[in-house]
């Protein structure tokens, strides 16, 4: 077996993981959330963001896998982009997972002022955009947000011992550097990417099921 | 050369706003209310908008000029009372996870009239938020016979209406805005308490609780 072609079974691997066990990984998650709903009465918020945090990423996975299988579906590629420097439905999605990682910082740190700040600054943008056509800023903002997130969804986990918000970290962290990292080699790039979907898709599936369990007196 | 007849009701309107910031800050002293500080420092900002026009009226210095893109001195400011303006209503009705939500839309729109030369956005938004906040106040300032809540709704209704019929005529603008610092001087002066509705000092006490009510943490 040569290069080329174990390189074309961890790509292929790395789509189906996305676009088949990350949406699996979701529904876990999902289920969860209604079952606390229904023993509680109300929704975790912290629960619901880290669904949303999911949810977002099974539907870029989806799209990826269909993509890859139906080259004819032209409109839904020129619509799905591949970076996260215009708002495409990559970068949308991308943006709402980075939004919702800093959402769940502040109801964490019972911030209240700033619970929903995240999510407005985020729609302001996205109504800007649609408005005047300007995105420019958003991969600044994936960026500065996703770091921001990811150092305090270390630090929270850290504190208060829950493993949801390191379990976020961890994973926040695998999939950054397969987005924002440029290693300035277009082969090394590709690599580093297709292992971390192997990496962070073996992650999420003990983390949905329950398994990434670091204190045991924590939160998830 | 002088406008002389907007600088006279630019004064009129300058004198008020303080007379009115003289009278919530006489009544915060007498019993601390952390609610007459916000409404002090509302005016304050209204009357700095006021201090730049009346710059204008008597110099030829425009200081409402364009800053950088389309934003004007003017925007920027009237930014600045929005802001104000909903973190004192937000305040008012507790509503502390809304608090970045005013300097979230204040920033777009400062940032789209940078880009834009539209005033159709801000003239959207301050419609929103004065006929909004008007209608909350009224309808809060009637029902607990509140003078003073009455008085500030009134305030931004009128400004409000004369924002969106005259932002580009300065007379009906400015006349407007004179109406609406009289309904809000006559507020902070009990006037309703002492004419509209009967036995003052039993309103008096109402509008003490109904403050203090806002007000009280839990």
């Amino acid at each position: 077996m040569d290069i080329t072609q174990i390189d074309y079974i961890i790509t292929q691997l790395g789509l189906f993981l996305d676009g088949l066990l990350i949406p699996f990984a979701t529904f876990i998650l999902g289920r969860k959330l209604l079952k606390q709903k229904k023993a509680t009465g109300k929704y975790n918020p912290i629960r619901v963001l880290i669904f949303g945090v999911f949810f977002s990423f099974s539907v870029l996975g989806i799209i990826e896998l269909i993509l890859e299988y139906m080259p004819g579906l032209t409109l839904l590629d020129e619509w799905f982009g591949s970076g996260i420097t215009n708002f495409n439905i990559y970068g949308f999605l991308i943006g709402t997972m980075v939004t919702f990682g800093l959402t769940m910082i502040f109801f964490a740190y019972r911030w209240e002022s700033l619970q929903y700040s995240a999510l407005f600054f985020y729609g302001g943008m996205i109504v800007f955009f649609f408005l005047t056509g300007y995105d420019a800023w958003l991969e600044m903002y994936i960026i500065i947000t996703g770091l921001a997130g990811v150092i305090f969804l270390y630090v929270t986990g850290i504190r208060v011992k829950d493993n949801g918000a390191l379990g976020l970290a961890i994973f926040f962290t695998i999939a950054f550097v397969t987005i924002a990292i440029d290693f300035g080699d277009a082969t090394l790039n590709h690599w580093v990417t297709q292992i971390s979907i192997l990496v962070y898709s073996a992650f999420i599936l003990v983390f949905s099921l329950g398994y990434f369990r670091v204190f045991k007196e924590g939160g998830k | 050369m002088v406008e002389w007849t907007y600088l006279v009701i630019e004064s009129v309107y300058f004198i008020l706003g303080i007379l009115s910031m003289r009278n919530t800050l006489r009544d915060w002293k007498e019993n601390k209310n952390r609610i007459l500080i916000a409404i002090s420092a509302y005016i304050a900002a209204v009357l700095l908008r006021s201090i730049v026009d009346i710059i204008t009226y008597v110099s030829d210095l425009n200081l409402d000029g364009v800053l950088f893109g389309y934003i004007t001195i003017g925007i920027l400011i009237g930014n600045i009372l929005f802001i104000i303006q909903l973190e004192f209503m937000f305040f008012l009705k507790k509503l502390n996870k809304l608090y970045t939500l005013p300097i979230i839309i204040s920033f777009y729109i400062i940032f789209g009239r940078a880009l834009v030369n539209s005033s159709m956005p801000f003239i959207l938004y301050a419609m929103i938020v004065s006929y909004g906040s008007a209608y909350i106040l009224i309808r809060d300032g009637k029902r607990r016979h509140n003078g003073l809540a009455v008085g500030m709704g009134l305030f931004f209704l009128i400004w409000g209406l004369g924002q969106t019929i005259g932002p580009t005529t300065p007379i009906i603008f400015i006349s407007f805005r004179t109406v609406a610092m009289v309904t809000l001087f006559a507020g902070t002066k009990g006037f309703y308490e002492r004419y509209i509705w009967p036995d003052s000092k039993k309103e008096e006490k109402i509008m003490n609780t109904w403050i203090t009510k806002l007000v009280m943490k839990e």
